[in-house]
């Protein structure tokens, strides 16, 4: 098990090398710079347009820049953010949290409603309430979320007035304590709706397959020839057994929770990392795009690793090579 | 005589494994609802042009811009004064178009290149896989936006565009598809079938394409069919960010976004809701027909 | 000078952009970044002559006040201010989009001059003389001007931004004032003097020496803020100033009107009320700056979310929304700038002058700007907005739109329309591509009719999409065909870096002689009815030979709801200059 982790840890490396040199050199193509992005239309003269670009060292070539992007990296210093003139890390900081906290809201939900209903669909097959949930949950992935995050801003926070729009506190107004959470608790609710409808199909369908595999096995069939109750046989051995590859799901879902969501960020205002993302394309603010891209692909590298990791722990049966 | 008879009733009842999984989709009522729908939706956008009375859809009448529903314009017409209805068949096309042609690139690129890795396993395999874990790594959407970025600037025909956008969409869309295929040809390669053309010493490529590829078949009809719901999602995101297709070519996609400043928004439902909810269905009947064929095409799920 | 932006949440991928560019008069932002923060203005303003009904300002006012939301009444004493951005660097000096400086503004200092409504400047901290000669300027720091933490503001204390603006590590978005003749800033910036020997500090007197006269350095000069010496002269080192780059300027120690107090990345701002305003402390003891998804602004106040918000999109639908809410009023005021269609004349499409004329004669401006923006914008024929004095429409062309005259202007250039409808010259088509950026209001209509437009003349036009920092590439490389742009204008009237030969923003590769030498003679005029009818002669010119298309001029819109008193706002003067005038019921 640690000769098998510590490999899989090895082969991050050359990964991770290479997606920074794609991610870089795609950088680096796109037309104009951060420079361009924040003094272009400004009357400064060439000379201190080019005065500062030398400043940014955005004079130099590509193949330079990427190694002192990478030797700063591995010295665990990431650049200073032009858009936000803070260290990348630093404006990561401040704002993967908040991406966080509706990840993770939304990922609970997602799992409390997919989790049962999964299982009672996978029980029922074919039934009314199989047949309703599988439409629901394919309705979910099939909604575009920049649509549903629109619809549901003109519904309760528009036509009805029932929910703030958008940003992530009432401004105006002190609150402490509960009231203060409260006050989050009700801005968080659209973006946590739009959310969790989209990846909660996904999860459900999962759990199904997963469940049905399950059950469709020659043990379960003779645990339930031997007479076990129904309730038994499905609590007690199939979703047992079935819990291994929902383990996985999790596992590979963790990363997902910090990458930020871009769109519904970015239409409910909420201050996350996705939102901020969008926003430094247009800045050109290479360094945190780099970053950025860096910590989610580190990120996902590490969810398949935990997810392989958490199935053999789970699955005896699995031995990690 | 008699046995005659039997060997030709026997032929008359001998179903094929397609013909098993169309006897089985075709009691799966939610996958056929999904392909009813979905083939109405394709009729209406590639035939319904012909007989709408707007045959230019990207004529502008700003005389009558932002007009609602009404017998003349049944969706209304958009900021342009353009028929909403005929956009939304044009927007179809295209967005079907993309979703369907990038799909088949994608499955086309994955499926090969899997095979290729599973089959021959050592270093190719090693490399492949190395290589899609590097595009598996890279986050989809941010990528997506940073190559349109790249190619926003090249100076190519807003048509050449659509199929520029068909390529990026699939250069990050083959490699799950390619890892997938590669556990699925590890283990055909393991089935005795195989083992028996080895010492028939056929060759790699025929083995490849004969052999395995049609072993795959099933799989790779119910990948591409979901893959194509998740590529006009995409596309559709896309367009909604301005990275998609351009104007004056419609997609549904930038139908949405184009009623979606907050005026448009509350005012003008109709400019953008009928596009989003084109999305909605499409995407969704797609789902339940792909969900449709994994159940029938799966061997595990005979009862 | 602020910036307008896109309306719709669009925008925000690459467009997000747009915040410095584009749309409704965006490049505004980091144009009058550049000439410093309170929009620089000149005399010439002070005669506008507005004529036309829509060019006026005008308040629509709220009709029911007691429809405000609670939300909004139950904020005692904080006002609430809606911006579409905020990215945290809220230094005067470094700021360099509109929206920071809707907190920047007031808490990074008072200026040595303000100016009036119509741009005059006016004494700020200080009072001004300039030398006939006009090579000295002498500013006298006024008595008792207080920091906010009770120090008295010193004369060399305005040095400071001065050093820090000229120094080679600066990356901020003002200009060097060398580039406006100030003595010694040139050695000053290269290392090679430890001051800049064109400054010279005398009790509450500063004296810049300039060498040689610039009309221009009145609006730099006038705009310097100070720097507390006690407090962050340490932090001022000749070749890094990277100290006041890096500086939190939570609780800056200002002469604004106010003090930031609290920053939630990229959510809001809070600033306390400095009591050492040198105009009077501020009557609101609370200002929050939020964030407000762009295309949003109306609702925000609608809802009650925000008290005020000076980024709404000025059109008919907007202003119906507002009124049907009833506590909101609007203040309209025309915004002084105009968009306009580049051309790059590196084109052999577009050398010829009929061609040029042909094409905007298929562009139908007047419905385009009516289905845009409705009664709040009018269609723009020359690079002057009626608000100046030199506005003239004697000898201009309005080009209203006539496809038949485009399609012989056309022929008569000598283009012909082939079997397929396609018009050729010489066997080569005629096609071209329209840059513009995504989201933008007026290119979300103005493409597909211009597309349309032109197939029905036979001209193959193709759009594409790029974000701001491409356009701007495009525009210095001169890589685009055509291209949409809006711009404020300063009431300084001279833009003949624009057109002129060679001239520094002359994007367009424009050049025309007779354009040069008229521009070149009103340079040197001084004389106010010579200047104008050379200008006109100017305006003509460019009406007639159409480097680019001009297309509009539309309004800024502030809506803002019943709780706020005293209201103030001019297109020189706008709101974060005069948050401390403010009043709440």
């Amino acid at each position: 098990m640690k000769t098998y982790v510590t490999r899989r840890l090895l082969i991050l490396i050359p990964i991770l090398i290479g997606v920074s040199i794609i991610v870089f050199l795609l950088i680096a193509s796109i037309p104009g710079d951060a420079i361009d992005a924040k003094f272009g239309a400004s009357r400064l003269p060439a000379e201190k347009i080019a005065e500062m670009k030398a400043l940014l060292g955005l004079n130099q070539p590509v193949g330079v820049r990427y190694l002192n992007w990478l030797k700063n990296a591995l010295h665990g210093n990431l650049g200073i953010s032009t858009q936000y003139n803070l260290p990348v890390a630093t404006v990561i900081h401040d704002f993967i949290w908040n991406s966080f906290l509706l990840a993770i809201v939304s990922f609970v939900l997602e799992l409390l409603i997919a989790i049962p209903v999964g299982v009672l669909s996978a029980t029922k097959i074919h039934s009314f309430f199989d047949n309703l949930f599988t439409v629901l949950a394919f309705a979910g992935i099939s909604l575009p979320s920049f649509f549903l995050a629109l619809l549901l801003q003109k519904g309760f926070a528009v036509d009805w007035k029932m929910l703030p729009m958008d940003g992530m506190h009432t401004v105006g107004v002190t609150l402490a304590g509960g009231a203060y959470l409260m006050d989050i608790l009700s801005h968080m609710i659209l973006p946590v709706i739009c959310l969790t409808t989209i990846s909660v199909g996904g999860a459900m369908r999962f759990v199904r397959t997963s469940m049905l595999d399950v059950i469709n096995q020659d043990y379960i069939r003779t645990a339930r020839s031997k007479g076990l109750p129904e309730r038994i046989v499905i609590y007690r051995h199939a979703l047992k057994n079935a819990a291994i590859p929902i383990i996985t799901y999790i596992g590979n879902s963790l990363p997902g929770l910090f990458s930020g969501a871009l769109i519904t960020e970015t239409v409910f205002a909420w201050p996350g990392i996705g939102k901020i993302f969008l926003e430094s394309i247009a800045k050109r603010d290479y360094l945190f795009m780099m970053g950025y891209v860096m910590l989610v692909a580190l990120l996902t590298m590490l969810g398949n690793l935990l997810a392989d990791i958490l199935y053999s722990v789970a699955d005896p049966r699995i031995r990690l090579k | 005589m008699t046995t005659a008879k039997k060997t030709a009733k026997q032929k008359e009842t001998q179903q094929t494994p397609w013909r098993l999984a169309f006897h089985r989709l075709k009691k799966n009522k939610l996958a056929l609802v999904g392909l009813g729908v979905l083939v109405l939706i394709f009729l209406v956008c590639f035939l319904g042009p012909y007989f709408s009375p707007y045959p230019d859809v990207n004529m502008v009448d700003l005389a009558h811009s932002k007009q609602p529903p009404s017998p003349q314009h049944w969706l209304g017409t958009d900021r342009s004064g353009r028929d909403i209805l005929s956009r939304l068949m044009f927007g179809g096309r295209v967005s079907m178009t993309v979703g369907a042609v990038a799909t088949v690139l994608e499955i086309f690129i994955g499926t090969l290149f899997g095979c290729i890795a599973g089959y021959y396993r050592g270093w190719i395999d090693t490399v492949m896989m190395r290589v899609v874990d590097i595009i598996l790594s890279l986050p989809t959407m941010p990528i997506l936006i940073m190559i349109s970025a790249v190619f926003s600037d090249l100076h190519v025909d807003t048509k050449i565009r659509i199929y520029l956008l068909m390529f990026i969409l699939a250069a990050l869309g083959w490699a799950g598809i390619c890892r997938y295929f590669r556990g699925q040809v590890l283990s055909i390669r393991e089935m005795e079938y195989m083992l028996a053309t080895e010492s028939m010493g056929i060759r790699d490529i025929k083995k490849i394409f004969k052999h395995i590829i049609p072993n795959v078949f099933p799989l790779v009809i119910v990948t591409a069919t979901l893959a194509i719901g998740d590529t006009i999602l995409m596309e559709s995101t896309m367009s909604f960010l301005g990275v998609g297709v351009l104007p004056p070519y419609a997609s549904w996609g930038n139908i949405v976004s184009e009623g979606s400043n907050m005026v448009d928004f509350t005012l003008h439902p109709w400019m953008w809701m009928p596009a989003g909810f084109c999305i909605l269905i499409t995407v969704l009947c797609i789902n339940l027909l792909g969900d449709g064929l994994r159940d029938a095409l799966d061997p595990r799920m005979n009862k | 000078m602020k910036k307008r932006k896109i309306t719709g949440f669009a925008s925000f991928a690459l467009a997000a952009c747009l915040l410095l560019s584009s749309c409704n008069g965006g490049s505004t932002a980091s144009k009058a970044a550049n000439s410093a923060p309170a929009s620089s203005a000149s005399s010439d303003a002070s005669s506008a002559a507005g004529t036309q009904a829509d060019s006026e300002e005008k308040m629509i006012a709220a009709t029911d006040p007691s429809k405000l939301p609670a939300a909004a009444s139950g904020r005692k004493d904080t006002l609430v201010v809606g911006c579409a951005d905020l990215s945290g660097i809220f230094n005067q000096l470094y700021a360099s989009s509109a929206d920071d400086w809707h907190v920047s503004v007031p808490i990074s200092g008072a200026q040595l001059l303000d100016n009036d409504d119509k741009g005059e400047m006016i004494p700020g901290t200080a009072t001004y003389k300039v030398s006939d000669d006009g090579l000295t300027y002498t500013f006298t720091l006024k008595d008792g001007d207080k920091y906010s933490d009770g120090s008295p503001v010193k004369a060399e204390d305005y040095v400071n931004s001065v050093k820090v603006i000229c120094d080679k590590s600066y990356d901020g978005p003002l200009s060097p004032l060398y580039n406006y003749n100030l003595v010694g800033a040139q050695d000053y910036h290269d290392g090679k003097a430890k001051d800049i020997s064109g400054i010279k500090v005398d009790g509450n007197k500063i004296e810049f020496k300039l060498s040689a006269p610039n009309a221009s350095a009145i609006y730099q000069l006038g705009t310097i803020i100070p720097i507390s010496t006690a407090k962050y002269g340490s932090l001022i080192k000749q070749g890094d100033v990277s100290g006041i780059k890096n500086l939190s300027m939570i609780n800056y120690v200002t002469n604004g009107s106010y003090t930031l107090t609290d920053y939630k990345a990229g959510q809001s701002a809070t600033m306390k009320a400095n009591p050492n305003y040198y105009k009077g402390a501020p009557k609101i003891p609370n200002i929050i700056v939020k964030v407000v998804a762009e295309g949003e602004e109306m609702q925000a106040v609608t809802t009650g979310n925000v008290d005020i918000d000076d980024e709404v999109t000025c059109n008919d639908d907007q202003v119906a929304i507002g009124q049907q809410a009833g506590f909101v009023n609007m203040w309209v005021q025309p915004t002084l700038g105009y968009g306009w269609v580049g051309l790059n004349h590196k084109n052999d499409l577009f050398k010829d002058q009929k061609v040029r004329q042909a094409l905007l004669y298929a562009l139908d401006r007047k419905s385009l700007v009516n289905s845009v923006y409705g009664q709040y914008a009018h269609v723009q024929n020359i690079n002057q907005t009626a608000q100046s004095w030199l506005y003239t429409e004697d000898g201009i062309n309005t080009y209203d739109y006539d496809l038949k005259k485009a399609a012989s202007l056309l022929q008569e250039a000598g283009w012909t329309k082939d079997a397929n409808g396609s018009l050729t010259k010489d066997g080569k088509p005629f096609k071209f591509t329209f840059s513009a950026t995504k989201g933008n209001a007026v290119t979300d209509v103005m493409l597909p009719m211009m597309i349309d437009a032109y197939k029905q003349l036979g001209i193959n036009m193709q759009a594409e999409y790029v974000d701001w920092p491409t356009l701007q590439q495009k525009f210095e490389k001169q890589t685009y065909d055509m291209a949409f742009m809006a711009w404020g204008l300063t009431p300084d009237p001279d833009d003949s870096y624009v057109y002129c030969t060679g001239g520094s923003e002359n994007y367009l590769a424009y050049s025309n002689p007779e354009l040069d030498k008229a521009y070149k003679t009103a340079l040197t005029l001084t004389d106010d009815n010579q200047r104008k009818a050379q200008y006109a002669k100017v305006y003509q010119i460019i009406n007639n030979d159409l480097p680019n298309f001009i297309i509009y001029q539309r309004s800024d819109c502030v809506a803002f709801n019943t709780r706020i008193k005293n209201f103030a706002c001019a297109p020189y003067n706008l709101i974060y200059n005069q948050y401390y005038k403010y009043e709440l019921q």
